[in-house]
């Protein structure tokens, strides 16, 4: 009773959720380089880009229940199950957040930015690198590593208030660039948002890993 | 029975109500009247529905002809056959199928009230609607009797029972809640043999 096609699927599996991860990751990357470099042909590749991601989250979702229809999985391989159907849900909304960066990006069209982007690609570097390491404490099973990733998450919240309090004084200054001061704190609001949502993946990956559902990060902010 | 083969032993303790019943000097008699045992195969007497059920009440003294078919139907209502045999007590039961002869097996052990009831895979011979039919009655059993399955059935287990034991080579390897058995287990070995590594 080895069950090698079964561990096989879930293996499978486990590639295909990292693929998703690293389209999610492309997509922030690429969507933060198209703004920063006002690149409006890379943003509209983000935006027709995003409709793969949700595919392949769908993909990944149907496998996962087809798996635990079939093949009645126990412990950590339920446990396994049950935290990829929450992580692809995250994955797939931390592409539409990059979604959302390119469509600022395009909103803002020709116009020169308000301002020169230093804290929002820091925001989404760390963000990116949050995001990296929380899959490779899925891929490691390291419910440690998860945790602290979930206590990275203040500092991206702290940058987020920084930028907002800077735009928001730009704005107080020269009312004439309201309309994209505010793109650029919806673009911030988006990667806070996408540090949130790897704090819900690194909450799975405990849960995967210790069995116990808990809230790993309660926000100072 | 099993210790009377060469070769074979057994140690440790099972404790009914606090007394082991493992203990040389216990009366077999009674406890054997405290707990009815299920089979894998359904074990029928070859005697009629109605005689199967009252064999046991008429060895544990139940003369009065009205207070036996009072505890028969009653057997057959717990064990969700009545409906299906009212009308033919006298037939034989070996005239049932399967699911039924399995079930009139349960009757069989519930008209002499035991506290426990054993099941050695009760469902193992049986198809999925009759097996279906037993979990829900073991659903219904289990809240005025104890009782133990055995099954190699890990949905089954997992479907039916509040506690689950993961047994292997003789040695209880784990105890638990089942619903901890199936998603978190605290031994290695449990977590090994039910998602397959081993086997």
């Amino acid at each position: 009773m080895t069950r090698e096609a079964y561990h096989k699927s879930l293996n499978e599996l486990q590639d295909e959720l990292m693929r998703l991860a690293s389209m999610a990751s492309g997509a922030l990357s690429g969507a933060m380089t198209a703004l920063k470099d006002r690149d409006l042909a890379a943003s509209k590749k983000i935006v027709m880009a995003d409709a793969e991601v949700n595919r392949k989250r769908f993909e990944i979702e149907e496998k996962c229940i087809r798996l635990i229809a079939t093949q009645q999985p126990m412990a950590v391989d339920l446990r396994t199950l049950a935290a990829i159907i929450n992580i692809v849900t995250d994955l797939e909304r931390i592409g539409d957040h990059a979604e959302g960066i390119a469509k600022i990006s395009l909103s803002i069209g020709e116009e020169q930015l308000v301002k020169p982007l230093i804290d929002l690609p820091r925001m989404a570097d760390k963000a990116l690198s949050m995001l990296q390491r929380c899959m490779e404490s899925f891929v490691a099973r390291d419910a440690v590593a998860a945790r602290k990733i979930c206590d990275e998450d203040d500092e991206v919240d702290a940058l987020y208030d920084a930028v907002y309090n800077e735009l928001i004084l730009l704005m107080i200054e020269n009312p004439a660039i309201i309309k994209d001061a505010t793109y650029l704190i919806w673009g911030a609001h988006n990667i806070e948002r996408i540090a949130d949502r790897v704090t819900n993946i690194a909450e799975r990956v405990v849960y995967m890993v210790t069995g116990k559902m808990e809230e790993v990060n309660v926000s100072k902010y | 029975m099993h210790d009377l083969y060469p070769g074979n032993r057994y140690e440790g303790e099972i404790l009914l109500d606090g007394v082991n019943i493992l203990e040389k000097k216990l009366d077999l008699i009674k406890l054997r009247s405290r707990v009815g045992m299920v089979f894998q195969k359904p074990t029928p007497f070859p005697m009629t529905i109605f005689d199967n059920i009252a064999f046991g009440l008429k060895l544990a003294g139940v003369r009065n002809k009205g207070e036996l078919a009072g505890k028969v139907q009653a057997a057959l209502k717990v064990s969700a056959l009545w409906e299906e045999t009212k009308d033919r007590l006298g037939d034989s039961a070996l005239s049932l199928s399967g699911g039924q002869q399995q079930r009139l097996c349960i009757a069989r052990a519930v008209a002499v009230e035991p506290d426990v009831i054993l099941m050695d895979e009760p469902c193992s011979a049986l198809d999925p609607v009759a097996t279906a039919k037993i979990e829900d009655l073991m659903s219904d059993l289990k809240r005025n009797y104890t009782v133990v399955i055995v099954t190699h059935n890990m949905q089954q287990a997992a479907r039916v029972s509040e506690h689950t034991g993961f047994f292997m080579l003789g040695e209880v390897i784990e105890f638990d809640q089942t619903q901890k058995i199936f998603t978190a287990p605290s031994n290695k070995l449990t977590e090994d043999y039910i998602t397959g590594r081993f086997g």
